[in-house]
Protein backbone atom coordinates (compact mmCIF):
# COMPACT_ATOMS: atom_id res chain seq x y z
CA UNK A 1 0.00 0.00 0.00
CA UNK A 2 1.20 3.23 -0.92
CA UNK A 3 0.76 5.83 1.92
CA UNK A 4 0.74 9.33 1.51
CA UNK A 5 2.80 11.99 3.72
CA UNK A 6 2.51 11.78 7.96
CA UNK A 7 -0.35 12.94 9.46
CA UNK A 8 0.81 13.21 12.61
CA UNK A 9 4.31 13.92 13.91
CA UNK A 10 5.17 13.36 17.67
CA UNK A 11 8.78 14.28 18.13
CA UNK A 12 10.45 13.62 21.80
CA UNK A 13 7.59 13.81 23.54
CA UNK A 14 7.76 13.35 27.63
CA UNK A 15 4.85 13.26 29.92
CA UNK A 16 5.02 13.14 33.36
CA UNK A 17 2.57 13.01 35.94
CA UNK A 18 3.83 14.71 39.62
CA UNK A 19 7.32 14.47 38.90
CA UNK A 20 6.93 10.48 37.85
CA UNK A 21 8.01 10.10 34.36
CA UNK A 22 5.52 8.28 32.38
CA UNK A 23 5.96 8.49 28.65
CA UNK A 24 10.06 9.18 27.97
CA UNK A 25 10.98 11.04 24.51
CA UNK A 26 8.66 8.99 22.41
CA UNK A 27 8.40 9.72 18.61
CA UNK A 28 6.15 8.67 16.43
CA UNK A 29 4.98 9.25 12.71
CA UNK A 30 1.43 8.39 11.43
CA UNK A 31 0.30 8.30 7.73
CA UNK A 32 -2.72 8.78 6.45
CA UNK A 33 -4.62 5.77 5.55
CA UNK A 34 -2.45 3.87 7.65
CA UNK A 35 -3.51 1.82 10.98
CA UNK A 36 -0.52 2.03 13.65
CA UNK A 37 -1.64 -0.02 16.80
CA UNK A 38 0.36 0.29 20.36
CA UNK A 39 1.16 -2.70 22.14
CA UNK A 40 2.64 -3.26 25.63
CA UNK A 41 2.30 -4.85 29.15
CA UNK A 42 -0.94 -3.22 31.69
CA UNK A 43 0.53 0.24 32.84
CA UNK A 44 3.23 0.91 30.57
CA UNK A 45 1.54 4.29 29.25
CA UNK A 46 -0.38 3.39 26.22
CA UNK A 47 -3.73 5.43 27.20
CA UNK A 48 -1.46 8.07 28.22
CA UNK A 49 0.10 7.65 24.79
CA UNK A 50 -3.41 8.67 23.28
CA UNK A 51 -3.69 11.04 25.89
CA UNK A 52 -0.46 12.93 24.82
CA UNK A 53 -1.76 13.28 20.52
CA UNK A 54 -4.85 15.22 21.34
CA UNK A 55 -3.14 16.89 24.44
CA UNK A 56 -5.80 15.27 26.93
CA UNK A 57 -3.51 14.62 29.82
CA UNK A 58 -3.11 18.34 30.75
CA UNK A 59 -6.47 18.12 32.16
CA UNK A 60 -4.82 16.70 35.04
CA UNK A 61 -3.36 19.03 37.29
CA UNK A 62 0.69 18.55 37.80
CA UNK A 63 0.66 16.82 34.25
CA UNK A 64 3.77 18.04 32.38
CA UNK A 65 4.49 17.51 28.73
CA UNK A 66 7.19 18.22 26.96
CA UNK A 67 8.26 17.76 23.29
CA UNK A 68 6.36 18.47 19.90
CA UNK A 69 3.38 17.13 18.13
CA UNK A 70 2.72 18.43 14.89
CA UNK A 71 -0.62 17.87 12.32
CA UNK A 72 -0.73 17.88 8.90
CA UNK A 73 -4.23 20.07 7.97
CA UNK A 74 -4.42 20.97 3.62
CA UNK A 75 -0.87 20.27 3.46
CA UNK A 76 -0.11 22.29 6.25
CA UNK A 77 1.99 21.91 8.83
CA UNK A 78 0.40 22.69 12.47
CA UNK A 79 2.39 22.65 15.68
CA UNK A 80 0.09 22.08 18.29
CA UNK A 81 2.02 21.69 21.30
CA UNK A 82 2.43 25.11 21.32
CA UNK A 83 0.36 26.73 24.55
CA UNK A 84 -1.78 28.92 22.50
CA UNK A 85 -2.60 26.29 19.91
CA UNK A 86 -6.36 26.50 20.24
CA UNK A 87 -6.94 23.03 22.06
CA UNK A 88 -10.31 22.93 20.55
CA UNK A 89 -9.46 22.64 17.37
CA UNK A 90 -7.00 20.13 17.77
CA UNK A 91 -9.23 17.43 19.61
CA UNK A 92 -12.37 17.71 17.03
CA UNK A 93 -9.00 16.95 14.23
CA UNK A 94 -8.30 14.13 16.57
CA UNK A 95 -11.30 12.16 17.72
CA UNK A 96 -10.66 9.98 20.42
CA UNK A 97 -12.33 6.86 21.79
CA UNK A 98 -11.87 5.64 25.60
CA UNK A 99 -10.67 2.15 26.87
CA UNK A 100 -14.71 1.66 28.72
CA UNK A 101 -17.56 2.78 27.21
CA UNK A 102 -17.83 6.46 28.11
CA UNK A 103 -21.31 7.05 27.20
CA UNK A 104 -23.51 10.25 28.60
CA UNK A 105 -26.21 9.63 30.75
CA UNK A 106 -28.37 10.85 28.45
CA UNK A 107 -30.51 9.70 25.67
CA UNK A 108 -29.20 8.16 22.65
CA UNK A 109 -29.93 11.01 20.58
CA UNK A 110 -28.30 13.46 23.06
CA UNK A 111 -25.24 11.81 22.89
CA UNK A 112 -24.59 12.45 19.82
CA UNK A 113 -26.15 16.22 19.43
CA UNK A 114 -24.70 17.68 22.48
CA UNK A 115 -20.93 17.80 20.43
CA UNK A 116 -22.49 18.65 17.23
CA UNK A 117 -24.47 21.27 18.51
CA UNK A 118 -22.00 22.51 21.60
CA UNK A 119 -18.46 21.96 19.63
CA UNK A 120 -19.50 22.70 15.77
CA UNK A 121 -22.86 25.01 16.84
CA UNK A 122 -24.43 22.86 13.70
CA UNK A 123 -28.20 23.65 13.22
CA UNK A 124 -31.12 20.64 14.24
CA UNK A 125 -31.62 19.37 10.35
CA UNK A 126 -27.75 19.29 10.18
CA UNK A 127 -27.26 17.55 13.55
CA UNK A 128 -29.79 14.87 12.72
CA UNK A 129 -28.48 14.19 9.47
CA UNK A 130 -25.34 13.77 10.74
CA UNK A 131 -26.56 11.30 13.76
CA UNK A 132 -27.68 9.47 11.15
CA UNK A 133 -25.00 9.21 9.32
CA UNK A 134 -22.87 8.22 11.77
CA UNK A 135 -25.06 5.53 13.54
CA UNK A 136 -25.06 4.29 9.86
CA UNK A 137 -21.36 4.05 9.86
CA UNK A 138 -20.83 1.99 12.87
CA UNK A 139 -23.91 -0.49 11.61
CA UNK A 140 -26.07 0.48 14.97
CA UNK A 141 -28.80 2.92 13.17
CA UNK A 142 -31.34 -0.39 12.80
CA UNK A 143 -30.50 -1.21 16.28
CA UNK A 144 -31.66 2.16 17.93
CA UNK A 145 -33.38 3.96 15.26
CA UNK A 146 -36.89 3.24 17.39
CA UNK A 147 -35.07 4.04 20.74
CA UNK A 148 -32.93 7.17 20.14
CA UNK A 149 -35.09 8.99 23.27
CA UNK A 150 -33.59 5.87 25.38
CA UNK A 151 -31.07 6.48 27.92
CA UNK A 152 -27.71 5.39 26.62
CA UNK A 153 -26.96 3.29 29.31
CA UNK A 154 -29.72 0.59 28.56
CA UNK A 155 -27.72 -0.16 25.70
CA UNK A 156 -25.65 -3.03 25.85
CA UNK A 157 -21.61 -2.54 26.31
CA UNK A 158 -20.70 -3.31 22.67
CA UNK A 159 -23.76 -0.94 21.54
CA UNK A 160 -22.17 1.66 23.87
CA UNK A 161 -18.77 1.40 22.29
CA UNK A 162 -19.99 1.39 18.76
CA UNK A 163 -22.30 4.52 20.09
CA UNK A 164 -19.03 6.19 21.21
CA UNK A 165 -17.05 5.37 17.80
CA UNK A 166 -20.39 7.38 16.00
CA UNK A 167 -20.08 10.04 18.35
CA UNK A 168 -16.53 10.79 17.60
CA UNK A 169 -16.93 10.13 13.81
CA UNK A 170 -19.69 12.52 13.82
CA UNK A 171 -17.49 15.56 14.34
CA UNK A 172 -15.52 14.25 11.16
CA UNK A 173 -11.94 14.20 12.38
CA UNK A 174 -8.85 13.43 10.71
CA UNK A 175 -7.40 11.19 13.04
CA UNK A 176 -8.92 8.31 15.34
CA UNK A 177 -7.48 7.60 18.37
CA UNK A 178 -8.99 4.43 19.59
CA UNK A 179 -8.27 2.68 22.92
CA UNK A 180 -8.83 -0.68 23.25
CA UNK A 181 -11.90 -0.62 21.44
CA UNK A 182 -12.71 -4.09 22.17
CA UNK A 183 -11.86 -4.70 25.28
CA UNK A 184 -15.22 -5.10 26.92
CA UNK A 185 -16.60 -7.23 24.16
CA UNK A 186 -17.52 -10.34 22.90
CA UNK A 187 -16.84 -12.36 19.67
CA UNK A 188 -19.08 -10.98 17.65
CA UNK A 189 -19.12 -7.63 18.81
CA UNK A 190 -15.56 -7.90 18.10
CA UNK A 191 -15.88 -8.59 14.65
CA UNK A 192 -18.13 -6.21 13.64
CA UNK A 193 -15.97 -3.58 15.00
CA UNK A 194 -13.04 -4.78 13.72
CA UNK A 195 -14.79 -5.23 10.37
CA UNK A 196 -15.72 -1.64 11.00
CA UNK A 197 -12.13 -0.31 11.06
CA UNK A 198 -11.26 -2.13 7.79
CA UNK A 199 -13.45 0.09 6.66
CA UNK A 200 -12.46 3.45 8.38
CA UNK A 201 -8.52 2.77 7.64
CA UNK A 202 -9.42 4.03 4.38
CA UNK A 203 -10.89 7.60 5.39
CA UNK A 204 -8.70 8.25 8.79
CA UNK A 205 -5.56 7.83 9.92
CA UNK A 206 -6.01 5.34 13.51
CA UNK A 207 -4.08 5.23 16.44
CA UNK A 208 -5.17 2.07 18.19
CA UNK A 209 -4.14 0.44 21.32
CA UNK A 210 -4.92 -3.21 21.44
CA UNK A 211 -4.24 -6.07 24.16
CA UNK A 212 -4.91 -8.84 21.87
CA UNK A 213 -2.20 -10.11 19.52
CA UNK A 214 -4.38 -12.14 17.26
CA UNK A 215 -6.24 -8.51 16.26
CA UNK A 216 -2.88 -6.70 15.83
CA UNK A 217 -2.11 -9.42 12.71
CA UNK A 218 -5.49 -8.71 11.35
CA UNK A 219 -5.63 -4.65 11.61
CA UNK A 220 -2.34 -3.43 11.97
CA UNK A 221 -0.17 -1.84 9.26
CA UNK A 222 2.56 -1.58 11.93
CA UNK A 223 2.80 -1.85 15.29
CA UNK A 224 4.92 -0.02 17.62
CA UNK A 225 5.88 -1.90 21.05
CA UNK A 226 5.67 0.11 24.05
CA UNK A 227 7.82 -0.94 27.04
CA UNK A 228 7.88 1.36 30.66
CA UNK A 229 6.94 4.41 28.98
CA UNK A 230 9.62 3.71 25.83
CA UNK A 231 8.95 2.69 22.41
CA UNK A 232 10.93 -0.36 22.48
CA UNK A 233 10.43 -1.49 18.49
CA UNK A 234 8.73 -0.90 15.61
CA UNK A 235 7.75 -3.93 13.51
CA UNK A 236 6.28 -3.84 10.09
CA UNK A 237 3.94 -6.36 8.48
CA UNK A 238 6.24 -8.72 7.16
CA UNK A 239 8.05 -9.35 11.05
CA UNK A 240 4.30 -9.63 12.92
CA UNK A 241 2.43 -11.83 9.55
CA UNK A 242 3.85 -14.68 10.58
CA UNK A 243 2.30 -15.94 13.64
CA UNK A 244 5.14 -18.21 15.03
CA UNK A 245 7.61 -15.47 14.50
CA UNK A 246 5.70 -13.07 16.07
CA UNK A 247 4.86 -14.64 19.03
CA UNK A 248 8.39 -15.01 19.26
CA UNK A 249 9.17 -10.97 18.97
CA UNK A 250 6.23 -10.62 21.67
CA UNK A 251 7.58 -12.87 24.18
CA UNK A 252 10.75 -11.20 23.46
CA UNK A 253 9.24 -7.12 24.48
CA UNK A 254 6.92 -8.46 27.33
CA UNK B 1 -13.86 -18.23 70.93
CA UNK B 2 -12.29 -19.04 67.53
CA UNK B 3 -11.85 -16.26 64.97
CA UNK B 4 -14.46 -17.20 62.78
CA UNK B 5 -17.11 -17.14 65.68
CA UNK B 6 -15.54 -13.70 66.22
CA UNK B 7 -15.96 -12.45 62.73
CA UNK B 8 -19.42 -13.59 63.09
CA UNK B 9 -20.52 -12.17 66.21
CA UNK B 10 -18.59 -8.42 64.78
CA UNK B 11 -20.64 -8.74 61.38
CA UNK B 12 -24.27 -9.03 64.05
CA UNK B 13 -23.27 -6.84 66.30
CA UNK B 14 -22.90 -3.99 63.20
CA UNK B 15 -25.99 -5.02 61.85
CA UNK B 16 -27.82 -4.59 65.48
CA UNK B 17 -26.07 -1.28 66.06
CA UNK B 18 -27.04 0.14 62.67
CA UNK B 19 -30.66 -1.43 62.66
CA UNK B 20 -30.80 -0.13 66.00
CA UNK B 21 -29.69 3.14 65.16
CA UNK B 22 -31.73 3.25 61.75
CA UNK B 23 -34.97 2.43 63.97
CA UNK B 24 -34.42 4.89 66.39
CA UNK B 25 -34.28 7.87 64.09
CA UNK B 26 -37.53 6.35 62.27
CA UNK B 27 -39.06 6.53 65.50
CA UNK B 28 -37.83 9.79 66.81
CA UNK B 29 -39.60 11.38 63.90
CA UNK B 30 -42.76 9.29 63.69
CA UNK B 31 -43.09 10.85 67.71
CA UNK B 32 -42.46 14.43 66.69
CA UNK B 33 -44.70 14.14 63.70
CA UNK B 34 -47.25 12.09 65.87
CA UNK B 35 -47.27 14.48 68.51
CA UNK B 36 -47.61 17.40 66.05
CA UNK B 37 -50.42 16.28 64.24
CA UNK B 38 -52.04 14.67 67.37
CA UNK B 39 -52.20 18.77 68.99
CA UNK B 40 -52.16 20.71 65.84
CA UNK B 41 -54.73 18.96 63.44
CA UNK B 42 -57.33 20.17 65.75
CA UNK B 43 -56.77 23.66 65.16
CA UNK B 44 -56.20 23.23 61.54
CA UNK B 45 -58.66 25.22 59.61
CA UNK B 46 -59.36 28.79 58.51
CA UNK B 47 -59.51 30.52 61.46
CA UNK B 48 -55.92 29.27 62.23
CA UNK B 49 -55.08 31.22 59.54
CA UNK B 50 -57.20 34.11 59.15
CA UNK B 51 -58.91 34.37 62.57
CA UNK B 52 -61.96 36.35 61.71
CA UNK B 53 -61.48 37.33 58.07
CA UNK B 54 -62.70 36.31 55.29
CA UNK B 55 -59.74 34.39 53.30
CA UNK B 56 -60.85 36.41 50.18
CA UNK B 57 -60.33 39.79 52.29
CA UNK B 58 -56.66 38.23 53.88
CA UNK B 59 -55.48 37.39 50.71
CA UNK B 60 -56.17 40.34 48.76
CA UNK B 61 -54.72 42.51 51.71
CA UNK B 62 -58.44 44.17 52.05
CA UNK B 63 -58.76 43.85 55.80
CA UNK B 64 -55.37 43.34 57.85
CA UNK B 65 -55.43 39.96 60.04
CA UNK B 66 -55.39 40.38 63.73
CA UNK B 67 -54.70 36.68 65.02
CA UNK B 68 -54.47 34.19 62.59
CA UNK B 69 -51.09 33.05 61.05
CA UNK B 70 -51.64 34.07 57.10
CA UNK B 71 -49.25 37.44 57.93
CA UNK B 72 -46.54 35.12 59.62
CA UNK B 73 -46.68 32.66 56.56
CA UNK B 74 -46.28 35.02 53.85
CA UNK B 75 -43.17 36.48 55.52
CA UNK B 76 -41.58 33.17 55.70
CA UNK B 77 -42.43 32.32 52.48
CA UNK B 78 -41.02 35.75 51.04
CA UNK B 79 -38.40 35.45 53.12
CA UNK B 80 -37.43 31.90 52.05
CA UNK B 81 -37.61 32.71 48.59
CA UNK B 82 -36.07 35.61 48.70
CA UNK B 83 -33.05 34.33 50.26
CA UNK B 84 -32.68 31.01 48.05
CA UNK B 85 -33.13 34.11 45.27
CA UNK B 86 -29.60 35.64 46.52
CA UNK B 87 -27.83 32.77 47.95
CA UNK B 88 -28.82 29.68 45.51
CA UNK B 89 -26.95 31.41 42.38
CA UNK B 90 -24.13 32.37 44.23
CA UNK B 91 -23.58 29.76 46.11
CA UNK B 92 -23.73 27.25 42.90
CA UNK B 93 -21.62 29.11 41.40
CA UNK B 94 -19.13 29.15 44.38
CA UNK B 95 -19.29 25.39 44.12
CA UNK B 96 -18.10 25.52 40.71
CA UNK B 97 -15.57 27.28 41.10
CA UNK B 98 -13.88 25.69 44.11
CA UNK B 99 -14.62 22.40 41.94
CA UNK B 100 -13.20 23.23 38.71
CA UNK B 101 -11.38 26.39 38.17
CA UNK B 102 -9.57 27.14 41.58
CA UNK B 103 -5.88 25.67 42.55
CA UNK B 104 -5.41 23.10 44.65
CA UNK B 105 -4.13 25.73 47.18
CA UNK B 106 -7.24 28.30 46.82
CA UNK B 107 -8.92 25.15 47.47
CA UNK B 108 -8.29 24.31 50.75
CA UNK B 109 -7.86 27.95 51.94
CA UNK B 110 -11.39 28.85 50.52
CA UNK B 111 -12.88 25.38 51.95
CA UNK B 112 -11.90 26.25 55.37
CA UNK B 113 -13.44 29.82 55.11
CA UNK B 114 -16.56 27.80 53.99
CA UNK B 115 -16.27 25.73 56.65
CA UNK B 116 -15.73 28.11 59.23
CA UNK B 117 -18.70 30.00 57.84
CA UNK B 118 -21.33 26.98 57.68
CA UNK B 119 -20.11 26.96 61.95
CA UNK B 120 -21.19 30.48 62.63
CA UNK B 121 -24.14 30.57 65.36
CA UNK B 122 -26.94 31.94 63.65
CA UNK B 123 -27.78 34.59 66.60
CA UNK B 124 -24.13 35.77 65.24
CA UNK B 125 -25.40 36.25 62.07
CA UNK B 126 -28.25 38.06 63.33
CA UNK B 127 -25.97 40.24 65.21
CA UNK B 128 -23.95 41.12 62.24
CA UNK B 129 -27.57 42.45 60.49
CA UNK B 130 -28.01 44.38 63.39
CA UNK B 131 -24.95 46.04 63.93
CA UNK B 132 -25.12 46.80 59.61
CA UNK B 133 -28.11 48.58 60.58
CA UNK B 134 -26.58 50.30 63.24
CA UNK B 135 -23.49 51.47 61.05
CA UNK B 136 -25.94 52.81 58.25
CA UNK B 137 -27.63 54.82 60.70
CA UNK B 138 -24.42 56.45 61.89
CA UNK B 139 -23.52 57.27 58.41
CA UNK B 140 -24.97 57.81 54.79
CA UNK B 141 -28.80 56.21 55.75
CA UNK B 142 -30.44 57.64 59.04
CA UNK B 143 -33.64 56.24 57.95
CA UNK B 144 -32.48 52.64 57.57
CA UNK B 145 -33.80 50.22 60.16
CA UNK B 146 -33.84 46.26 59.91
CA UNK B 147 -36.21 44.99 57.77
CA UNK B 148 -37.25 42.26 55.32
CA UNK B 149 -34.71 42.66 52.88
CA UNK B 150 -31.98 42.86 55.34
CA UNK B 151 -33.19 39.86 57.18
CA UNK B 152 -33.14 37.94 53.94
CA UNK B 153 -29.68 38.97 52.95
CA UNK B 154 -28.48 37.66 56.47
CA UNK B 155 -30.42 33.93 55.95
CA UNK B 156 -28.60 34.06 52.68
CA UNK B 157 -25.55 34.33 54.29
CA UNK B 158 -26.32 31.48 56.54
CA UNK B 159 -27.02 29.40 54.11
CA UNK B 160 -24.83 30.07 51.39
CA UNK B 161 -22.18 27.73 52.66
CA UNK B 162 -23.82 24.55 52.61
CA UNK B 163 -25.24 25.72 49.06
CA UNK B 164 -21.37 25.97 48.42
CA UNK B 165 -20.04 22.86 49.58
CA UNK B 166 -22.83 20.44 48.47
CA UNK B 167 -22.15 21.98 44.80
CA UNK B 168 -18.33 21.67 45.21
CA UNK B 169 -18.94 17.58 46.61
CA UNK B 170 -21.16 16.49 44.19
CA UNK B 171 -18.65 18.22 41.06
CA UNK B 172 -15.46 17.21 42.22
CA UNK B 173 -17.12 13.41 43.07
CA UNK B 174 -18.04 12.77 39.33
CA UNK B 175 -16.13 10.15 37.76
CA UNK B 176 -12.45 10.90 36.10
CA UNK B 177 -14.30 9.58 32.69
CA UNK B 178 -16.80 11.63 32.91
CA UNK B 179 -14.60 15.00 33.14
CA UNK B 180 -12.40 14.16 30.37
CA UNK B 181 -15.38 13.11 27.52
CA UNK B 182 -16.28 16.76 27.36
CA UNK B 183 -12.42 18.32 26.29
CA UNK B 184 -12.15 15.21 24.19
CA UNK B 185 -15.05 16.15 22.49
CA UNK B 186 -13.65 19.53 21.85
CA UNK B 187 -16.02 21.60 24.87
CA UNK B 188 -14.57 24.36 26.65
CA UNK B 189 -14.06 23.85 30.08
CA UNK B 190 -17.70 26.18 30.89
CA UNK B 191 -19.15 23.72 28.17
CA UNK B 192 -17.81 20.61 29.45
CA UNK B 193 -19.33 22.11 33.23
CA UNK B 194 -22.50 23.08 31.72
CA UNK B 195 -23.23 20.34 29.47
CA UNK B 196 -21.99 17.39 31.23
CA UNK B 197 -20.78 17.99 34.85
CA UNK B 198 -23.95 20.01 35.84
CA UNK B 199 -26.31 17.79 34.54
CA UNK B 200 -24.82 14.44 36.20
CA UNK B 201 -24.51 15.98 39.72
CA UNK B 202 -28.07 17.72 39.60
CA UNK B 203 -29.20 15.50 42.07
CA UNK B 204 -26.58 16.31 44.71
CA UNK B 205 -26.58 19.96 44.35
CA UNK B 206 -30.92 19.64 45.03
CA UNK B 207 -30.10 17.77 48.35
CA UNK B 208 -28.10 20.89 49.35
CA UNK B 209 -30.60 23.59 48.18
CA UNK B 210 -33.27 21.23 50.23
CA UNK B 211 -30.79 21.49 53.26
CA UNK B 212 -30.56 25.50 52.49
CA UNK B 213 -34.57 25.87 52.35
CA UNK B 214 -35.10 23.37 55.43
CA UNK B 215 -32.52 26.28 57.46
CA UNK B 216 -33.71 29.46 55.91
CA UNK B 217 -37.55 28.53 56.49
CA UNK B 218 -36.61 27.50 60.63
CA UNK B 219 -34.02 30.04 61.45
CA UNK B 220 -35.50 31.86 64.59
CA UNK B 221 -32.34 34.03 65.93
CA UNK B 222 -31.19 35.99 62.69
CA UNK B 223 -34.35 37.26 61.91
CA UNK B 224 -35.43 38.07 65.72
CA UNK B 225 -32.42 40.65 65.06
CA UNK B 226 -33.18 41.89 62.07
CA UNK B 227 -36.98 42.39 61.56
CA UNK B 228 -39.33 40.20 62.56
CA UNK B 229 -41.92 41.27 64.48
CA UNK B 230 -44.70 39.55 66.58
CA UNK B 231 -47.84 41.86 64.53
CA UNK B 232 -46.92 43.33 61.69
CA UNK B 233 -49.54 42.10 59.32
CA UNK B 234 -48.77 41.37 55.31
CA UNK B 235 -45.23 43.45 54.43
CA UNK B 236 -46.07 45.80 51.76
CA UNK B 237 -42.51 46.28 51.09
CA UNK B 238 -38.95 44.67 51.49
CA UNK B 239 -38.22 47.79 53.81
CA UNK B 240 -40.82 46.70 55.93
CA UNK B 241 -40.83 44.68 59.25
CA UNK B 242 -42.56 41.52 58.94
CA UNK B 243 -43.83 38.10 60.80
CA UNK B 244 -42.37 34.79 60.27
CA UNK B 245 -43.98 31.08 61.18
CA UNK B 246 -40.95 29.75 63.65
CA UNK B 247 -41.16 32.83 65.27
CA UNK B 248 -44.39 32.91 65.75
CA UNK B 249 -44.75 29.16 66.91
CA UNK B 250 -41.78 30.76 69.42
CA UNK B 251 -44.46 33.57 71.16
CA UNK B 252 -47.32 31.39 70.92
CA UNK B 253 -45.45 28.37 72.68
CA UNK B 254 -43.79 31.12 75.38
CA UNK B 255 -46.90 33.34 76.29
CA UNK B 256 -50.25 30.81 76.20
CA UNK B 257 -52.57 31.88 78.88
CA UNK B 258 -54.59 28.37 77.55
CA UNK B 259 -53.67 24.56 76.25
CA UNK B 260 -56.35 25.77 73.09
CA UNK B 261 -53.14 28.52 72.94
CA UNK B 262 -50.60 26.53 73.26
CA UNK B 263 -52.44 23.92 70.09
CA UNK B 264 -52.41 27.26 67.96
CA UNK B 265 -48.59 26.56 67.79
CA UNK B 266 -48.43 22.99 67.60
CA UNK B 267 -51.10 23.76 64.38
CA UNK B 268 -48.57 26.70 63.61
CA UNK B 269 -46.07 24.31 63.40
CA UNK B 270 -47.89 22.12 61.37
CA UNK B 271 -48.39 24.33 58.52
CA UNK B 272 -44.57 25.06 58.72
CA UNK B 273 -43.68 21.83 58.32
CA UNK B 274 -46.30 21.41 55.14
CA UNK B 275 -44.17 25.03 54.07
CA UNK B 276 -41.34 23.37 53.92
CA UNK B 277 -42.61 19.92 52.32
CA UNK B 278 -43.90 21.99 49.72
CA UNK B 279 -40.86 24.04 48.99
CA UNK B 280 -39.04 20.91 49.25
CA UNK B 281 -41.25 19.20 46.29
CA UNK B 282 -40.88 22.76 44.44
CA UNK B 283 -37.86 22.35 44.33
CA UNK B 284 -37.42 18.67 43.25
CA UNK B 285 -39.88 19.19 40.57
CA UNK B 286 -37.96 21.80 39.27
CA UNK B 287 -34.33 19.93 39.71
CA UNK B 288 -36.36 16.74 37.43
CA UNK B 289 -38.03 19.05 35.23
CA UNK B 290 -34.36 20.81 34.51
CA UNK B 291 -32.76 16.87 34.46
CA UNK B 292 -34.82 15.66 31.82
CA UNK B 293 -34.74 18.47 29.54
CA UNK B 294 -31.56 18.54 29.82
CA UNK B 295 -30.83 14.35 29.70
CA UNK B 296 -33.46 13.92 26.74
N1 LIG C 1 -3.93 10.97 35.76
C1 LIG C 1 -2.88 10.31 36.19
N2 LIG C 1 -2.23 10.72 37.31
C2 LIG C 1 -1.15 10.04 37.76
N3 LIG C 1 -0.65 8.95 37.17
C3 LIG C 1 -1.24 8.50 36.07
C4 LIG C 1 -2.39 9.14 35.51
N4 LIG C 1 -2.76 8.47 34.41
C5 LIG C 1 -1.90 7.45 34.29
N5 LIG C 1 -0.98 7.46 35.27
C6 LIG C 1 0.10 6.49 35.45
O1 LIG C 1 0.73 6.32 34.22
C7 LIG C 1 1.07 4.97 34.01
C8 LIG C 1 0.55 4.53 32.67
O2 LIG C 1 -0.85 4.58 32.68
P1 LIG C 1 -1.69 4.24 31.36
O3 LIG C 1 -3.12 4.39 31.72
O4 LIG C 1 -1.19 5.06 30.25
O5 LIG C 1 -1.33 2.71 31.13
P2 LIG C 1 -1.85 1.72 29.99
O6 LIG C 1 -0.65 1.31 29.23
O7 LIG C 1 -2.96 2.34 29.25
O8 LIG C 1 -2.35 0.50 30.85
P3 LIG C 1 -3.59 -0.49 30.57
O9 LIG C 1 -3.16 -1.43 29.50
O10 LIG C 1 -3.80 -1.18 31.87
O11 LIG C 1 -4.75 0.36 30.15
C9 LIG C 1 0.48 4.19 35.17
O12 LIG C 1 1.53 3.86 36.04
C10 LIG C 1 -0.46 5.14 35.83
O13 LIG C 1 -0.43 4.96 37.22
MG1 LIG D 1 -4.98 2.02 29.07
Amino acid sequence: MAFQEPFLDMRDVTVSFDTKTILERINLRLNSGELVMIVGPSGCGKTTLLRAVNRLNEEYPGCVTQGRVRIRIQDKWLDCSTRDFPLIDLRLRVGMVFQHPNVLPFSIRKNLTLPLRVSLGLDKDEAERRVQQALEDVWLWDEVKDRLRDNALTLSGGQQQRLCLARVLALDPAILLLDEPTASLDFKATQKIEALFQSLKERYAILAVTHSLSQMRRLADRVLVLRNGELVAELGREEFEDQESCRAIMEEYF
Amino acid sequence: MTSAQKRRLADVATLALCWGAATGTVLAVLAVMGFLICRGTGTLGMELFFGQVHWRDALTGARPVFDGLWPAFAGTLILVVLSCLMAVPVGIAGGIYLSEYATKRFQSVAGFAVDLMAGIPSIVMGLFGFSMVVVLRNTFAPQAKTCLLLASLCIALLILPYLVRTTQNALSGLPDHLRLLGPSLGFTAWQNTRHVLLPSAGRGILSGVILAMGRAAEDTAVILLTGVVARAFLPRSLWDKFEALPFRIYYLAAEHRSSAELDQAFGTALVLLMLTGALFGTAFFIQRTMEHHWKK
